[in-house]
């Protein structure tokens, strides 16, 4: 209710505040308008007042001057000589003692007066050199008006008028001057004597003397002008300008003022009347404006407020009509009728438009029904468990949930505390829940913990969380995955990773003992070898070498004569020199008798030269330097590896010249480099897989904690670089 | 007077063979048995014999470096070498470390003896086998300096010689000649082993000079 007053108050006081600018600006216009009008006419008006009254003056001030210029003509230079006759001649024009009421003076060239009228003044002798117009008419022979001054012998305001007399040559031979008095009265006085309205008056001023002559105010008179910038229209009208204005005057009232020149005297005059008085017309017009708007005003107000009054009631009862309906309905869980038009207006469209809304309102409603019920229906089917919880506490549980909890129903789980349902193990996780998970919508948090079934036992899961709004208010929605089979399956892997790296290691471990077996065997061999070697030579050679110097001995202490015997022991030193031969040979075959008694270098050099010898290859062979000793330890699988580098060589290379260098550096690490210029290794497959001798010389270096490196490129060689560190 | 000799041999039935072959001779004395090269060292300056005969191959010191030893010592001590071995190797080292005959053991019946005098009278004595060694090795050095100048180097070392004047690196030659680097540095020593030079600006003045690059 409230608010529909305030509808109609407002339309009011709208219309009201219409109302009264349009009667208040009208009314403030108006007078505003006619005070401009008026002014400028009640100026006109004044202004020709002033104009007609200073021509006037002006006339005036002509006849004064053709008057006293009509003496003067008369007067020869000889009556200027004789006073009596001067004077004579002054008292004989009584119409000069009319015009000007302070008399008139006849002046001599040195300004002394030499005749007066009225006699009376005594005025004659007293010299008028310092009257400015008195001595103009003298000095520069012209007419015209002095200032207004104190008269020497009246003692009182006079100006005075001066023509001058001039001798048949034309020459100024004197003056004649007329005073006007100005504390009688005068032919001025018809400024004074008028008023201009209730209040205002004229002002006669002598701009070039900067003062007041006369005016219709008589405390004004001889008093000095306004000193120019303090009254800006007064000073215009110093500086010549006709017309009127308004301004404000030395006592601080506004006045309506008018000026016009008079041109003869060069003085000014000016009209002038309080503004207030000129314009209390104006004033009392406004006034009944006034109460004329106030009138109005209130007329106007009661007006509209009756008339939106009735029409608001009648225009938004329908609108009330469907507040009403509207706010029942709400209250209600009813579906929204349609709201009834009763009218065909806007407001009837206003209605129409939220009937519209109230049935897109109402499917939208029945559509979101129906999707909440298939997705409670999907998360009540939905594989995965589905948790909500709010403050701590649990408020659903889908039926999978209840399944992986191992609870009987949803309400053995819900309203528990989820701490409750968590393994101790983890609670310390989910103690503090992430800020951002307890609003709406969010980043998902994803963690894995061990949830605690009904039964106790504890169930691995993964946990998606993520803030919802639900049944109106915030919580946080869990997707749990039981992960348990998913632990067990990684546990199985890691398992089989480590047994698999066992394995490995293990096999690592084979394949070292293996090289260490080789390599065990390996000297073994070589072992056996150099004891069968041995054997050789120090037993059955030794013993063959002294069988054959006893037999050499017994052939020589023979007796002269016994051939047979002879020829029987030269056959069996023979036999014996051939088994010795062979016996060396074996032995040599099975071990390099250099190699022990001189050293690898020398057994290496030995092999080369048999290598060159036996397969007409170029063989060279480089020791670096030439005083390297080899390690014993060294020295047979190095000279196997040279040997058995030279066999393949000379099985496959087809090469003509074989390079055989051995280096050794001042930290003891031995480069062997057995380089042809033969037909290349095919390639690496072939290199390692196909010839046992290069598998066997690799397995050798790495015995050594060596490593054998091969170059090769078909066409272009063989070069084996064996490093043994 | 006779010869006044010692014996080394690690082998005592060999010392006592010999002996007794030599007791026969009657210029023959034997004055002295070792059996290995310390104890003959200490031997020979015991007695100072005349000739020494050792076997090359005995336990500690060798006899080829107890013959240097002797030799070193006694400038006038004639050595002859007793060996189970004709092998070219120890041939040479023998007769290197100042040997003046060479036996194998196979021969000594016939001619320790000859040889002892041979050596006495300051001549060298080598058995036939031992000469026959000798004079194959004689030939293999002989075919491989009758060439010559560049022939010398093998054809690979040619080409290594050539980019090394072209002023290759090591390693840009390996990769060029599909060797490893330090195969290169071989030949390169090699090279200036056997042209006895010994920069690499005389390298590129002698391949210049031989016709191997233009560079």
């Amino acid at each position: 209710m409230a608010q529909r007053l305030s509808l109609k108050t407002r339309l009011s006081l709208f219309t009201l505040a219409v109302f009264l600018i349009g009667i208040w600006s009208l009314a403030i216009y108006a007078s505003r308008i006619l005070r401009e009008d008026m002014e400028s006419q009640l100026g006109e008006q004044q202004f020709s007042t002033v104009s007609l009254l200073a021509l006037q003056i002006n006339e005036q001030f002509e006849d004064r001057f053709g008057a006293l210029a009509s003496v003067a003509a008369g007067i020869t230079p000889a009556m200027l000589g004789d006073r009596s006759i001067l004077q004579a001649l002054l008292e004989a024009r009584p119409f000069l003692q009319k015009q000007f009421n302070g008399g008139v003076i006849a002046v001599r060239p040195d300004g002394t007066a030499i005749a007066d009228v009225p006699r009376s003044a005594g005025r004659i002798g007293v010299n008028y050199l310092d009257r400015d117009d008195i001595a103009r008419a003298l000095k520069e022979g012209k007419s015209g008006i002095g200032r207004p001054v104190k008269e020497k012998k009246l003692l009182q305001p006079v100006f005075s008028m001066s023509v001058p007399i001039r001798d048949a040559q034309d020459r100024v031979i004197g003056a004649l001057v007329g005073t006007t008095d100005l504390s009688k009265p005068n032919f001025l006085d018809r400024i004074t004597e008028s008023k201009y309205g209730k209040t205002g008056g004229y002002v006669l001023i002598a701009p070039q003397h900067g003062l007041i002559v006369t005016a219709t105010d008589k405390s004004l008179v001889m008093r000095p002008n306004p000193a120019p910038g303090i009254n800006p229209l007064f000073d215009r009208f110093m500086q010549g300008f006709e017309g009127h204005g308004s301004t404000v005057d030395s006592r601080g009232v506004a006045m309506l003022a008018s000026m016009k020149q008079i041109p003869v005297a060069g003085w000014v005059l000016a009209g002038r009347i309080p503004s207030e008085e000129a314009f209390a017309p104006i004033r009392n017009m406004q006034r009944h404006m006034l109460l004329a708007a106030i009138v109005l005003t209130l007329f106007a107000g009661g007006l509209t407020w009756w008339i939106t009054w009735r029409m608001l009631r009648r225009q938004l009862s329908p609108m009330i009509a469907s507040t009403r309906t509207l706010s029942t309905l709400s209250g209600t869980n009813e579906p929204p009728r349609p709201l009834p038009i009763t009218s065909q207006d806007e407001i009837g469209e206003l209605i129409g438009g939220f009937n519209r809304l109230l049935e897109t309102l109402a499917a939208r409603e029945n559509a979101l029904r129906e999707s909440e019920g298939r997705f409670r229906a999907l998360v009540e089917w939905l594989p995965d468990a589905i948790c909500v919880h709010r403050d701590g506490k649990l408020v659903y549980a889908n039926p999978a949930a209840v399944k992986l909890y191992g609870a009987k129903s949803a309400q053995d789980l819900v309203a528990r505390p989820i701490l409750d349902l968590i393994h101790p193990d983890f609670r310390h996780t989910v103690e503090a829940p992430p800020a951002n998970v307890t609003g709406h919508g969010g980043d998902a948090q994803v963690g894995e913990l061990r949830l605690l079934k009904m039964d106790g036992t504890g169930v691995d899961v993964e946990v998606q969380s993520i803030g919802i709004v639900y049944e109106g208010k915030p919580a946080v929605l869990a997707s749990i995955n039981d992960i348990s089979g998913r632990k067990r399956a990684e546990e199985e892997r890691r398992r089989d990773a480590e047994a698999l790296q066992l394995h490995a290691a293990e096999l690592e471990r084979s394949h070292q003992l293996l090289q260490a077996l080789t390599a065990v065997q390996e000297s073994i061999q070589e072992e056996e070898r150099k004891r069968i070697a041995r054997e050789l030579h120090d037993e059955l050679a030794q013993k063959l070498t002294v069988l054959k110097l006893q037999t050499t001995s017994i052939m020589s202490n023979l007796p002269e004569g016994e051939s047979g015997l002879t020829r029987q022991l030269q056959d069996m030193t023979s036999l014996l020199t051939e088994t010795m031969r062979a016996v060396g040979q074996i032995a040599a075959n099975l071990r390099p008798i250099v190699l022990d008694e001189l050293g690898l270098v020398a057994a290496l050099r030995d092999l080369v030269e048999q290598f060159a010898e036996r397969t007409r290859i170029e063989c060279d062979f480089s020791v670096h330097p030439a005083d390297l000793a080899v390690d014993n330890r060294l020295a047979m699988p190095l000279y196997r590896m040279v040997q058995e580098s030279l066999t393949n060589v000379a099985r496959h290379a087809e090469a003509t010249e074989v390079v055989v260098a051995l280096d050794g550096d001042p930290s003891g690490k031995i480069t062997l480099n057995i380089s042809d210029d033969g037909k290349g290794l095919p390639n690496e497959d072939r290199r390692t897989r196909g010839s046992f001798g290069l598998v066997g010389m690799r397995e050798r270096a790495a015995m050594l904690g060596g490593e054998i490196r091969i170059h090769s490129q078909p066409g272009a060689g063989t070069s084996i670089e064996i490093v043994i560190p | 007077m006779s010869i006044r000799i010692v014996l080394a041999d690690d082998h005592k039935m060999i010392l006592a063979a010999l002996r007794s072959l030599l007791e026969k001779e009657i210029d023959i004395t034997v004055v002295g048995e070792a059996e290995d090269g310390t104890a003959l060292v200490e031997l020979v300056e015991r007695t100072a014999p005349d000739v020494a005969v050792v076997d090359v191959g005995m336990p500690g010191m060798n006899g080829i470096e107890a013959t240097r030893r002797l030799l070193a010592a006694r400038p006038l001590l004639r050595v002859i070498a007793l060996s189970a071995y004709s092998n070219k190797r120890f041939v040479l080292e023998m007769l290197a470390a100042g040997a003046k005959g060479y036996l194998i053991k196979a021969s000594a019946g016939d001619e320790l003896p000859r040889a002892i005098r041979a050596i006495a009278q300051g001549q060298t004595y080598l058995c036939p086998e031992v000469a026959g060694t000798l004079v194959e090795a004689a030939r293999g050095n002989a075919s491989s300096r009758a060439a010559g100048g560049a022939a010398k180097l093998g054809r690979r070392e040619c080409e290594v010689l050539a980019l090394l004047a072209e002023g290759k690196s090591s390693s840009e030659i390996a990769a060029r000649m599909h060797i490893a680097a330090s195969t290169v540095e071989v030949h390169r020593r090699n090279i200036m082993r056997k042209l006895d030079l010994h920069s690499v600006a005389e390298l590129t003045k002698y391949a210049i000079r031989e016709g191997l690059t233009s560079a």
